[in-house]
């Protein structure tokens, strides 16, 4: 009992010291500490929020994507007075009451990742459909336009997986002697899709083309095939992770799309720097996902450390 | 000798008079039953199940619900529960992983899942054991610590890539058979010699089946819970050392979805909840069970979403059939 | 008054126990210790504003916790409370879309909460199945369900009959704090001054005397859970009328705070010792330490851990403190 009321004594002088800092802090909202994507977006909003002047605090539910712990921490968070919000939210919709009142409180609010409803200053995101299309058209050319594939999805319903799915599925329409043999989802855990093609790999021998909704579940996909002594299977897959970037450089996986959470970070945090100094900023801010082959991998997947943000004038988004 | 003749005593007062077999072999055989009934099943259903290539497959997977179960089921057995042993797999892979990477060598990756599998068990034992304090909340309350001691340690990314020889334990072949399989039938062999064959496993049951009645005849009782709860531990961190070699890669989330199965798979292997009775060949069968439920619906590419409530069917089955049977009999 | 009831029907009732060590010390002391702490480190932790917030947080949970508080007394266990909410948040939210109105889809997904409550009472009293086993098949039933039926997804676009619900408010408190008030008021009703709340505090301690005058200690036990159940889909109203759509997964994990609650409120898993109000103080307790916590902005990581630390604690304390006053 005294260890941990020291300990939690300890850690409240500790972050108290480390709020100290000139323009003001910025509340930072993610789904989870699972998913390396976010801890990529938390570091760059780090960044952004560091070369602006601002100091952070990370807000992540303790149960992975448990929607009502964020809407306790949003409650929590307004009382701290940040000078601005930038989210990953883990559903758009329900959070509508809870940015009502983030914004009633006069701070402002940037989603990244989403589009959707809700009452958001402004967002951040890719077009998770055309990266879908893109990925799928590469796959698709590289097997000559025909052959057995299957789709790995993520989180079934989540507007993420199924946006990528649906881009994939039309990309596939213009070439008819592809054939979908199976859509499974494997919640973008990367033992699930291991498992799942594992069995995938029973009901259906030959497999030449994979599409994975994250390059984690195309490294699991990936692993049950090396380890089945599979060969020959062409996988792509989206997200860009640094794991993934040195997959393609590797060849083991043939291409993927960069969805990178730290530039989104990034820009989040500048639209909230330009949000406070009453300058007018766009509603909707779409970065370009670019595509990761064996040619350009080196352009990507630097350590989290060396990174370094674009400004939206470097992205061309803003004068 | 007096422990034996207790022992028998309360076996008979357990079982009934009549019934012509011993109730742990006819819960092994009922098993077998269903299994084999599901098998022919799913295979009426889907010719690719009966191949060798998707039952290794199955072994495999049913292998780390094995592993992970072991040592709980004989903490059930003493009478106890272990809740964190998801949550130990998590933490021992994670600073495992991160040990490996720093120091690229493999023996000293095993090592530390072990160490902390083992001191992690420790510590459930001593508070549980030493303090009397209740199991299910000291383990629940472990859980919260390690899994957010493992949601810490990794800051938010994952460790992947790890050394060819470390992961042999996981993904390799010997004559064949893939490793984690062998592990897990050395394991279940270990584990029933010593539960079946040894005083302290007889130890184990009696404590099980009545605490007081055992504590009166001298056994003791808290030193074997604290041997159980390391037993559970270190058996969880195999399976991390097993998980990490699998899958490449570690995770503070890895674990969170193995708990509830492997408790679905000691108390669909016919171990009593209330302690005193239980196998290790019954928490294989039950794990190899859930997992061909869960195989058959991936071969019959039946959605995700309904693998929960397969596993709690199977799991409110197999208690209302073992609730029937005995009913029956008494 | 109240206690004297309560104790009689108890073997261990000895007068002289200390008075904290044998109600919520647990939840007392943490929020004695935390409450300052946090004013004086946590900004704004103690304005107004701040505990409303705390009082909403703990609503939703309060109203788990109170049932469950009945189900240990029994000495029983219910963890699929959690995945049942779930499940009729997704029952309540596809009907609201449907167009049925806020009274008759509260009614429908308390009757599935009401059915998967008499299942678990059933298979416990009856079948005389362990609670435990019984509640973790009935989550992943509840929770395969809740996904099966919502398709993964949330089911949003409610209407604005609910959000009405849900901005309502009497003297600044919000609805879900004036609704969880009024179900401890009930619960203590129940509990305290009903024959059957007699039964429930009795069967825990002494199940046997109770079977011997002839009470049904089968029924009290069923009728327990499905009062869990019931109350798991009227909560799910609460929850739905927070989050404004109904997710699959939402609850998922919470009937373990609610045991945490419930234990850190001093109700004994073992000897049927309880106090409903120690319930409160327990629930507050979690609220207050995650809400302090928040406002610190400590790593969220450390939150489970300082969680996990503080139900260990408490029990260790509760333990030293009964073998003193013995």
């Amino acid at each position: 009992m005294k260890t941990a009321l020291a300990s939690v004594i300890l850690l409240a002088i500790s972050a108290s010291c480390a709020m100290a800092q000139d323009k003001g802090e910025i509340a930072v909202f993610t789904k989870n500490k699972v998913d390396p994507f976010f801890e990529e977006a938390r570091v760059g909003a780090d960044v952004a929020a560091k070369g602006l002047g601002y100091s952070t605090v990370q807000y992540a539910p303790t149960r992975p994507n448990n929607f009502q712990e964020q809407i306790a921490q949003v409650e929590d968070a307004i009382t701290r007075k940040p000078k601005g919000m930038v989210f990953v939210p883990v559903d758009t919709k329900g959070l509508k009451p809870s940015v009502d009142k983030v914004r009633e409180a006069g701070i402002p609010i940037v989603n990244f990742i989403d589009m959707g409803d809700g009452n958001f200053n402004s967002y951040v995101i890719y077009d998770d459909h055309k990266m879908g299309a893109d990925v799928t058209r590469i796959l698709a050319e590289k097997l000559g336009g025909k052959g057995k594939i299957v789709i790995i999805e993520g989180i079934k319903g989540s507007a993420t997986s199924d946006n990528r799915t649906a881009g994939a599925q039309e990309t596939l329409k213009s070439y008819p002697q592809i054939q979908v043999v199976a859509v499974q989802a494997a919640n973008y855990q990367r033992l699930q899709a291991l498992q799942v093609m594992e069995n995938l790999m029973q009901q259906f021998p030959e497999i030449d083309g994979v599409i994975a909704a994250s390059d984690n579940m195309a490294l699991g996909a990936i692993e049950a095939m090396e380890s089945a002594g599979h060969s020959g299977t062409q996988v792509v897959s989206m997200d860009g992770t640094i794991d993934g970037v040195q997959a393609v450089s590797a060849g083991r996986l043939l291409a993927s799309a960069e969805f990178s959470g730290f530039q989104m970070g990034c820009t989040a945090v500048e639209i909230i720097d330009r949000l406070t100094k009453g300058e007018a900023v766009p509603e909707r801010l779409e970065l370009k996902a670019e595509m990761i082959t064996r040619e350009t991998a080196d352009k990507f997947g630097q350590p989290l450390e060396r990174r370094t943000c674009k400004s939206l004038k470097d992205l061309g988004l803003a004068s | 000798m007096t422990e034996t003749t207790e022992m028998s005593a309360i076996r008979t007062f357990r079982s009934d008079a009549g019934a012509p077999l011993d109730p742990e072999l006819r819960s092994i055989i009922a098993r077998f039953v269903v299994l084999a009934v599901l098998c022919a099943g799913v295979a009426l259903l889907n010719e690719n199940f009966l191949s060798v290539a998707n039952f290794t497959n199955v072994l495999r997977q049913a292998s780390l619900l094995f592993l992970i179960a072991a040592g709980a089921t004989l903490v059930i057995i003493a009478g106890a529960i272990d809740l964190s042993v998801g949550a130990i797999l998590t933490l021992s892979a994670c600073v495992a992983a991160g040990v490996m990477h720093a120091t690229g060598s493999s023996g000293l990756g095993i090592a530390t899942a072990l160490a902390i599998g083992i001191s992690a068990g420790l510590a459930n034992g001593i508070l549980v054991a030493g303090l009397r304090l209740p199991p299910f909340l000291v383990t629940y309350g472990m859980l919260w610590i390690l899994s957010g001691g493992a949601l810490y340690y990794m800051g938010g990314i994952p460790i992947t890539g790890f050394p060819r020889e470390f992961r042999f334990l996981g993904s390799g072949f010997l004559l064949g058979i893939p490793v984690p399989i062998l592990i897990m039938i050395a394991i279940a062999l270990a584990g029933s010699v010593v539960l079946h064959m040894t005083t302290v496993g007889q130890q184990m049951v009696m404590m099980g089946a009545n605490r007081a009645a055992a504590t009166l005849a001298g056994i003791p009782v808290r030193r074997n819970l604290i041997c159980v709860y390391v037993a559970s531990g270190a058996c969880a961190g195999l399976a991390a050392v097993v998980a990490l070699g699998r899958v490449n890669s570690a995770d503070p989330g890895m674990g969170d979805p193995l708990l509830l199965p492997s408790i679905a798979a000691i108390l669909v292997g016919g171990t009593s909840l209330f302690g005193g009775t239980g196998t290790l060949l019954g928490t294989a069968l039950g794990a190899l069970l859930l997992t061909i439920v869960l195989n058959a619906m991936n071969l019959l590419t039946i959605g995700s979403a309904w693998q929960p409530f397969a596993t709690g069917i199977v799991l409110v089955g197999a208690m209302l059939a073992d609730a029937f049977l005995n009913r029956r009999r008494s | 008054m109240i206690a004297d009831i309560a104790r009689i029907s108890r073997l261990r009732g000895s007068r002289s126990l200390n008075f904290l060590s044998s109600k919520a010390l647990g939840a007392s002391v943490v929020l004695i210790i935390l409450v300052p702490l946090f004013g004086v480190f946590a900004g704004g932790f103690l304005s107004p504003h701040n505990l409303v917030n705390i009082a909403l947080q703990s609503s939703i949970l309060l109203l788990i916790a109170l049932p469950m508080t009945l189900v240990i007394l029994t000495e029983g266990l219910d963890l699929s409370s959690g995945a049942l909410l779930s499940l009729c948040g997704v029952v309540l939210a596809l009907l609201l879309v449907a167009g049925y109105s806020i009274p008759v889809a509260t009614l429908a997904a308390m009757a599935v909460g009401l059915l998967f409550g008499i299942l678990n009472g059933f298979c416990v009293a009856n079948l005389g199945m362990p609670p435990f086993v019984v509640t973790l098949g009935t989550l992943g039933m509840a929770q395969g369900l809740a996904l099966a039926l919502a398709d993964g997804n949330a089911v949003s676009g409610l209407g604005p009959e609910i959000e009405a619900f849900s901005a309502f408010r009497f003297f600044g408190l919000p609805v879900l704090v004036l609704i969880a008030i009024a179900a401890y008021g009930i619960f203590h009703l129940v509990l305290y001054r009903t024959t059957f709340g007699r039964y429930v505090i009795a069967v825990g301690g002494n199940a046997e005397a109770l079977r011997l005058s002839g009470v049904s200690v089968r029924l009290v036990h069923g009728a327990v859970f499905a009062i869990s159940g019931a109350t798991a889909g009227f909560a799910a109203l609460c929850m739905i009328a927070r989050t404004n759509a109904g997710h699959p997964t939402i609850a998922l994990g919470m009937e373990f705070d609610a045991i945490a609650a419930v234990v850190l409120g001093g109700t004994s898993f073992e000897r049927g010792n309880g106090w409903l109000f120690g319930t409160v103080l327990g629930v507050l307790a979690i609220g207050v330490l995650r809400n302090g916590l928040n406002l610190i902005g400590v790593d969220t990581s450390l939150q489970l851990v300082a969680i996990g630390a503080l139900v260990i604690a408490v029990l260790l304390v509760e333990r030293l403190a009964s073998e003193r006053s013995v």
